[in-house]
């Protein structure tokens, strides 16, 4: 789960910021000043792109959400980082 | 501590035609000039043991509530609201000065005090527990929130919350509350020594009316509180009284889209209202009993 503030390797301002709320995340972006609640595996992705600047979307950002989630890097979670990765694509968030 | 009930009622008349009189309601201190005899008589009346100061160096809001020149300052009289001088509002009707001075003041706090994050919710407390009743008109926020303010809770305010993003603690306001149509003969009946304005008909809330803060509610008017929880109101004749949990993801974008200067604050905000919904046990509230209400809010203050 997300730490309540992150480090941003390309900008000495942390970009996100994310506090958990239950089974949601509430997610401030710095640079745009806008709030998102999303899921959790959500906030990992953008966490883990922002935070560690992985660009890939395949096999290594999925290894990275399965680390922070603690939870096995398989098909089907694969699956669920593209969906989320489209989300936040559609939302222009990555 | 002066406060305007040590002054005569004709000091009282005198200070505010010489626009003298500063008022104190929670952090912010009103310097007020009028001339309207409506609203000489209800500050005596709705803020007998606010604070007062006479001809203070420095105020927060410097109001009027003055006649409009020109006919109507004469045929069907109007009142206009000044804050520095602007007038935000169009006129109104003369009747109507004392709800007008209340609204602008509402007005002058949420469009300026942005030191702390300013929600439009109720919010009472129990000893320095506050719960926060955020809900939109119609939703029986303020009657709810006069029955509990005289059934031992302690009442903050019926329309702003004041936060303090440092602290997350909420200042008390202690000002009247705003009842509106049926609500008015609702709370006559439920608290009968309340001290009440005659009903305004014909405002654009319809017909509205304000009840006296109690008096403790005044005397602790320093004491701030944290939030312990979130309850949104929802009264609908005939229903039963339930209160069913949110969950903190839900609290959350509750309590933003009742601030009226979340994104004025910034980081400041996100973390204020993050934390508070992390923190505070939220609830949706569905009534149409006040007496069964006040139990279930007993219950709540001793869970």
């Amino acid at each position: 789960m997300a730490e309540p503030t992150q480090e941003s390797p390309s900008s000495p301002v942390p970009r996100l910021k994310c506090v958990p709320l239950g089974n949601v995340v509430a997610a401030y972006d710095r640079h745009s000043g806008r709030t998102h609640v999303l899921d959790p595996l959500t906030a990992a992705i953008l966490e883990e792109r922002w935070l560690h600047g992985i660009e890939a979307d395949g096999e290594a950002l999925s290894s990275a959400v399965a680390g922070r989630l603690g939870c096995d890097r398989n098909e089907l979670l694969l699956q669920l980082v593209g969906e989320s990765l489209a989300r936040l694509r559609s939302a222009g968030l990555c | 501590m002066q406060t305007i009930e040590s002054l005569a009622e004709p000091a009282v008349a005198d200070a505010l035609c010489r626009g003298t009189l500063e008022l104190r309601t929670g952090p912010f201190t009103t310097r007020i000039r009028s001339e309207d005899t409506l609203i000489v008589a209800e500050l005596r009346r709705l803020y007998a043991a606010h604070p007062v100061r006479l001809n203070p160096d420095f105020s927060d809001f410097h109001v009027e509530v003055r006649s409009v020149s020109g006919p109507r300052r004469w045929v069907r009289r109007q009142v206009t609201f000044l804050f520095d001088g602007r007038e935000p509002f169009k006129p109104l009707p003369a009747v109507q000065s004392f709800a007008l001075f209340e609204w602008g003041l509402n007005w002058c706090i949420a469009s300026s005090a942005h030191r702390w994050l300013l929600m439009h919710a109720a919010v009472l407390a129990r000893g320095d527990d506050a719960v926060v009743l955020p809900a939109p008109p119609g939703h029986g926020k303020s009657t709810l929130c006069a029955a509990l303010a005289f059934n031992g809770w302690r009442l903050l305010s019926d329309e702003l919350v004041v936060l303090d993003p440092e602290t997350g603690e909420v200042w008390p306001l202690a000002r009247p509350i705003n009842v509106k149509n049926q609500s008015i003969e609702i709370v006559r009946k439920l608290v009968p020594t309340a001290v009440m304005t005659q009903p305004v008909p014909d405002t654009l809330k319809g017909t509205v009316a304000h009840v006296a803060p109690p008096i403790d509610a005044v005397s602790a008017m320093g004491e701030r509180a944290r939030i312990r929880w979130v309850v949104l109101p929802q009264w609908q004749q005939g229903a039963a009284t339930t209160l069913e949990p949110m969950s903190p993801g839900e609290v959350f974008p509750a309590l933003i889209e009742n601030a009226f200067n979340y994104e004025v604050l910034g980081e400041d905000g996100f973390d204020a209202l993050s934390l508070a919904a992390r923190d505070a046990r939220g609830f949706h509230f569905r009534y149409s009993d006040l007496r069964e209400a006040l139990g279930v809010f007993e219950d709540l203050a001793r869970s």
